[in-house]
């Protein structure tokens, strides 16, 4: 009988025991984890601009001068496709609105996708649009939405302020942002 | 309880009644298995042919039709060296540019139907795996390889499509190198052609999609080459995704369908209600009868529901044995590919439940009517 106790007293410590080990590993992962994206929503919050940068040209203006590794301050609308936010990325897509029209302007509120430019030539969409990205130290977008960032949505304007990422071309252009003014 | 054989006997008083039972249940019965056939074959036929690892690259604004999009070829070669996380098999990317293509087909016998026509190259294998040839050899140029179910699209014999043969796009003759099946897809019932044949034949300079085969089905990566690629103007989904999306365009048609075993079955309850009626009125002073010697009327109902069950039970056997022999297995064509109708457990089931709903719903009405009266009432009437 006695055995028997001790048996059972020893199985429930050795369960208790592992069960902790294993909780302590989930939680060490789950905190990493956590941490990783409190760093990542910091990264994003910091590039928060309270004032709006001076001298913002347009998108279209920027695109014909600007070449990879120089630095930019531009104007832009979030804009320019059917999806310009993307999930888990920081990543979005900005339109120059003097040279491109939001549905909403077109067909007011028929429109399931105001932000699309449905009716503008391809070929003057591709010259007015640049992908804006928060980059990590690889060059790669951060694993975090930049819709909802300071209010970032659909047809919000802003003033970007970073640097033409590598790769870029005249038919390419994609920002690595350091600095976003939302304008209200 | 009235004994099994009295519902049975009775069956056979009216032979006039029972053929019109057991034939109008089995109509009924029959159009709604084919019915249901038809839907689940047509669903899962397209649910089949995507896979959650296949992601399609296709041109802004047309993701609702392979044929009408558009794709720089250069965006291959761009996609295969900027996402990670393609499969590779022996060292090659599964990534494939295909020229997907509408057009009328010409046989040997001069028949010409519209089939739908893919362009490829060898990597095409490496991102539809159900793909497996079953004779002859790949494309090479002047060639076109038919899927098992390509005659059933084309209307024409099997031997028609057979190795060797010719098929005509326009005036230009292509030989039939191979034969390959892709159970249960669309991809059984195209031509697949070699891609520079096909790009020259419909003179475009563009693909319709590239198809990636990831390692697993997160297709993050794919997305954001799209956005980093604004230039190439492209689109990423997922290929299930992709004919989820087709499967709602034809919705229509499977509503359709059910609209029309609903009216029909409808009919047969109210006809089957007006038979039953006037039989059961005669069998008033029967019923009294039995009640005065003891039987209760719950039991007289459950003989009369028993009836008229095995009457809808044997019209929904016959159905079975029809559908059988007429429907199962048979290849259907429709826009995009062929279904194939299948006797699965749940079309028998759905069978089954129909036929027992028009024994019951039908017999409800007319035999409370007939075992309501009074029984001093009942025995007096005529």
């Amino acid at each position: 009988m006695k055995l028997n106790q001790l048996l059972t007293i020893g199985l429930l410590g050795l369960t208790v025991a592992l069960t902790s080990c294993s909780d302590d590993k989930n939680d060490t992962t789950a905190d990493s984890e956590l941490n990783k994206q409190d760093k990542e929503l910091a990264s994003l919050t910091a590039i928060l601009l309270s004032e709006e940068p001076a001298n913002a040209i347009d998108i279209v203006d920027m695109r014909k001068t600007a070449a990879p590794g120089d630095p930019v301050v531009f104007t832009g609308k979030a804009m320019g496709g059917h999806d310009i936010f993307l999930e888990g990325r920081a990543i979005m897509i900005l339109g120059d609105p003097n040279k491109i029209t939001s549905c909403d302007l077109n067909h007011g509120e028929n429109c399931s996708t105001p932000w699309d430019v449905c009716c503008d030539d391809p070929e003057i969409i591709k010259s007015s649009i640049v992908t804006v990205q928060i980059a990590d130290a690889d060059g790669k977008p951060l694993k975090t939405t930049l819709k909802g960032l300071g209010g970032i949505k659909e047809l919000t304007s802003v003033v970007v302020t970073g640097q033409v990422a590598k790769g870029s071309n005249k038919d390419n252009m994609i920002v690595n942002a350091t600095g976003i003014y939302v304008k209200p | 309880m009235l004994p099994f054989t009295y519902a049975l006997r009775n069956l056979f008083r009216d032979p006039a009644r029972l053929l019109q039972t057991v034939g109008g249940s089995a109509v009924v019965v029959l159009l709604l298995i084919a019915a249901v056939a038809m839907n689940q074959g047509m669903d899962s036929v397209l649910s089949s042919s995507g896979s959650p690892r296949n992601v399609i690259l296709m041109g802004k604004g047309s993701e609702e039709s392979l044929e009408r999009s558009e794709v720089s070829i250069d965006a291959e070669s761009a996609a295969a060296t900027s996402i990670s996380g393609i499969e590779t098999k022996l060292g090659v990317a599964a990534i494939s540019g295909e020229i997907t293509y509408q057009a009328p087909i010409r046989t040997s016998s001069g028949k010409e139907e519209p089939a739908l026509l893919r362009g490829v190259l060898e990597k095409a294998l490496l991102v539809h795996t159900s793909v497996r040839l079953l004779e002859g050899t790949f494309p090479g140029p002047g060639e076109v390889m038919v899927g098992d179910l390509t005659h059933r699209k084309l209307g024409v014999e099997k031997e028609e499509l057979a190795v060797g043969q010719q098929l005509y796009f326009g005036d230009s003759a292509m030989r039939i190198s191979g034969r390959f099946t892709a159970p249960g897809t669309v991809l059984e019932s195209e031509i697949w052609f070699d891609r520079n044949d096909l790009s020259s034949l419909t003179q475009r300079d563009s693909l319709s999609s590239i198809i990636l085969r990831l390692e697993n089905t997160n297709a993050d990566d794919v997305e954001l080459f799209t956005f980093q690629r604004n230039d190439l103007e492209l689109a990423a989904i997922r290929e299930d995704k992709y004919y989820e999306k087709l499967s709602i365009f034809y919705q229509p048609i499977q509503i359709m369908t059910w609209v029309t075993a609903a009216l029909v079955g409808a009919g047969a309850v109210f006809g089957g209600l007006n038979t039953l009626y006037a039989a059961f009125a005669s069998r008033i002073k029967e019923m009294a009868t039995l009640q005065s010697i003891g039987y209760t009327r719950t039991a007289l109902f459950v003989s009369l529901i028993q009836e008229s069950v095995l009457a809808t039970l044997s019209g929904t056997l016959l159905a079975f044995v029809i559908a059988y022999f007429l429907l199962d297995g048979r290849t259907v064509p429709f826009s995009i590919g062929t279904f194939t109708l299948t006797m699965t457990p749940s079309v028998i089931f759905t069978g089954l439940i129909a036929g027992i709903l028009l024994g019951t719903i039908g017999t409800l009405p007319p035999a409370i009517r007939c075992l309501l009266p009074s029984l001093p009432k009942a025995l007096r009437s005529n």
